[in-house]
């Protein structure tokens, strides 16, 4: 099963979403939720690590209308533990049910169908019925396989075992996670969905160089408006600053680019002219921010 | 040599840095060694009450010098790290084939341009760098980079 990238997600599709740290997954949710308020589904967030305010705040900060497609009742965010074990207990055959009236729901409601994510972290707990997540979770492919659904499963990398994560991705239908062109114990560098651009977590020096320039120049010839995430990237080297300095020199007259970085990148590509571009937006951010 | 984050070295130090700069870490690296390097550079500076923002220019500071010898140097070279009352001094030497003249980093390269960015930038986040040669010796460099603590 190879992975497949959020945009891609249809009615019927049923997604492993897996992802490194929260950055990462609140933007494929992101991307997620943006895809299903433009096509009229009805969109459901089950959230648990996230807190309800702190989704809709980090959703509303990528750019999404949050606040007023709650309102017209579009987008519903709920806790997850409600949805799968609202008495404590996980019981498949009520969560079917469960499903099965949301789909009506939105279909009584003109939603153009249904879009659920849901954070899976509530299965850690240890709740009567979890034994039966997988079995659930195969069922659910085979029944959103013939209905006008969507879901994606989050399942964090750094909290379920890998034992859990493998029958996870074999339960579901495809798997969903960033598009990556470097990963490793020090460096991450994938693509960003929302705000479209290149997100860089960890430390880089000139040896990850390539695969920084093939992202950069990606984005480039993808986005008109390219977000270059450097928020989680605790080092960078001259190599690094020098390379993302001529990306923005590549950009054309109608592009944009932003850059979101710690004080010492800001400082480093400051010190070789990024913040005098027209261009180029620099934001400097805490370390813990 | 490495030592514990904390603990202080009794040598004297070198010419050039204040007398009661004492020795944190000394050690010699090549270019497997770049990553753990910046870790331990972090940790000792860390130990001695570097502010964050400072410790990360020093990082980059000795990271930078240390892949100059790498890349240019020689391959090989020592990195030595000195605590003072008012400043981190961070000592790197090699025995490559010297800094060619005129390259001292006192000019913002052009955008784009890729000549002497390292020591540029070096020399923006450091509060002073001196480059010289290794005493009575024809070949190689030391340069000494300072970050003052209350910048």
């Amino acid at each position: 099963m190879s992975g497949t990238s959020v945009e891609d997600l249809k009615p019927g599709d049923h997604a492993c979403l897996t992802f490194s740290d929260n950055d990462e997954r609140l933007d494929i949710v992101a991307a997620f939720v943006r895809d299903g308020l433009r096509l009229g589904q009805k969109v459901l967030c089950l959230t648990e690590s996230v807190s309800h305010p702190a989704l809709a705040d980090e959703l509303t900060a990528r750019g999404l209308a949050i606040e007023s497609a709650v309102r017209s009742r579009q987008l519903q965010i709920s806790p997850s533990g409600l949805f799968f074990a609202p008495q404590g207990t996980f019981n498949p055959a009520a969560t079917f049910d469960r499903w099965q009236a949301h789909i009506d729901q939105a279909t009584r409601d003109g939603h153009g169908g249904l879009r659920v994510t849901g954070d899976m972290c509530w299965a850690l707990r240890p709740i009567t019925g979890v034994a039966d997540l997988m079995e659930y979770e195969s069922r659910l492919t085979r029944m959103l396989a013939e209905q006008n659904a969507t879901a994606a499963c989050q399942y964090d990398r750094q909290c379920f075992d890998t034992v859990t994560l493998a029958a996870a991705a074999e339960s579901h239908g495809m798997n969903v996670t960033a598009v990556t062109y470097h990963d490793d114990a020090l460096l991450r560098i994938c693509r960003q969905h929302v705000p479209t651009g290149v997100r860089v977590a960890g430390e880089i020096d000139y040896r990850a160089i390539e695969p920084l320039t093939t992202a950069l120049t990606e984005t480039l010839a993808l986005d008109d408006h390219v977000d270059l995430n450097l928020t989680q990237l605790r080092f960078m080297d001259t190599t690094t600053a020098g390379v993302i300095m001529q990306t923005a020199l590549g950009l054309t007259a109608r592009q944009r680019m932003t850059v979101r970085c710690t004080r010492i990148s800001f400082d480093l590509l400051a010190a070789l002219g990024l913040k005098e571009l027209a261009k180029v937006t620099m934001t400097a951010v805490r370390h813990d921010d | 040599m490495t030592t514990e984050p904390g603990s202080r070295s009794r040598q004297a130090p070198p010419d050039g840095l204040p007398a009661d700069a004492v020795l944190l870490l000394e050690l010699l690296f090549a270019e497997a060694d770049l990553v753990s390097l910046r870790s331990a550079v972090a940790a000792h500076a860390d130990a001695v009450g570097l502010r964050a923002e400072r410790v990360d220019a020093l990082v980059f500071v000795a990271y930078e010098l240390a892949t100059n010898v790498v890349r240019h140097g020689g391959g090989s070279g020592e990195l030595a790290l000195w605590a003072a009352a008012g400043a981190v001094y961070c000592r790197v030497s090699d025995e490559g084939p010297g800094i060619p003249p005129g390259v001292d980093g006192r000019k913002q390269p052009e955008p784009g341009s890729a000549d002497s960015r390292g020591l540029w930038l070096v020399r923006t986040l450091a509060d002073g760098m001196h480059i010289g040669t290794r005493i009575s010796e024809s070949r190689g460099s030391v340069v000494t980079a300072m970050i003052s603590r209350d910048r």
